[in-house]
């Protein structure tokens, strides 16, 4: 199967691109809609935190008597804290926190839809395509740095304001280098779209 | 630029079109174009031999080179 132009697998991720375009925009709303319920006083608006967390092995023995372990460690574990508030500066605040979020979501995409646009029209080394790709770079390493103060940020008000016995709640988070290196990559590429560029008005203007 | 592409004058002097020359080195016209009006980055010395021969000139006649004018920041 071809990998640029029309029938192609450029083509094919263009229209992936092209779908979770419109899902993430019908999903930010239904989630702001969610929230602002509870700004505007119609429900309890719906938070959902990410958290960190792990069990006291005082009060959760985690045995394995096929393998003989006596006490198994949970630990670093990840999960949601779901819950409706009225508290309107908190709700605030978490809308800002989506707004950022689904925004960076958006705007990625918005620059890949561009991306595969061109690559479906066979035309993939425009200057354009490398400032696309270099703001896509920048964006998902801005975002990791943003997740990490967030998250520390949830962890906080998660282990202040909420208990659970045997469970320490609110764990700091760890930042995911893994995504870092995806956005240098991708800077990487961003260059290399920037060079390509070149050498093509290089040669359409050599005669 | 530095380089001045003279092939407007030449073609007066000649007396032939942008089309017939164009024909004539087995170039396209849009390529004359952006070499006549001083676009291009590069010239291919196989295009620069079929314009030397089909205007009976020498690469000199062509082509021109024209410092870049120094600015000098801090005259006055």
């Amino acid at each position: 199967m071809k990998m640029l132009g029309r029938a192609s697998i450029s083509w094919v991720v263009k229209l992936t691109l092209d779908i979770a375009w419109y899902a993430t925009l019908v999903l930010a709303v239904l989630v702001a809609v969610d929230v602002l319920g509870g700004v505007v006083g119609v429900s309890a608006g719906r938070l959902d935190l990410a958290v960190r967390f792990e069990l006291d092995p005082g009060s959760y023995r985690v045995t394995s008597e096929a393998y003989g372990v006596e006490q198994a460690l949970v630990t670093d574990a990840v999960g949601k804290l779901v819950f409706g508030s009225t508290n309107v500066s908190l709700l605030f605040l978490y809308f800002g926190v989506l707004l950022v979020w689904f925004g960076a979501a958006l705007a990625i995409i918005y620059e890949l839809r561009q991306v595969f646009r061109t690559l479906v029209d066979g035309e993939p080394f425009v200057r354009a395509n490398a400032v696309r790709i270099h703001l896509i770079g920048m964006v998902i390493i801005l975002m990791e740095i943003v997740r990490l103060v967030i998250l520390t940020l949830f962890s906080v008000f998660v282990r202040d304001n909420f208990s659970v016995e045997g469970v320490t709640l609110g764990l700091a988070p760890r930042p995911d280098l893994g995504v870092i290196l995806v956005g240098l990559v991708v800077l990487v590429i961003a260059s290399v779209f920037r060079q390509g560029t070149e050498l093509r008005e290089e040669q359409e203007l050599t005669v | 630029m530095a380089i001045i592409v003279h092939l407007d004058r030449l073609l007066v002097d000649r007396k032939i079109t942008l089309t017939e020359v164009a024909d004539r080195v087995g170039n396209t016209l849009s390529n004359m174009s952006i070499l006549k009006t001083n676009k291009a980055r590069a010239i291919r010395f196989s295009t620069l031999a079929a314009l030397c021969k089909e205007l009976d000139c020498q690469p000199g006649d062509l082509l021109e080179y024209v410092p870049d004018p120094v600015i000098d920041a801090g005259s006055g």
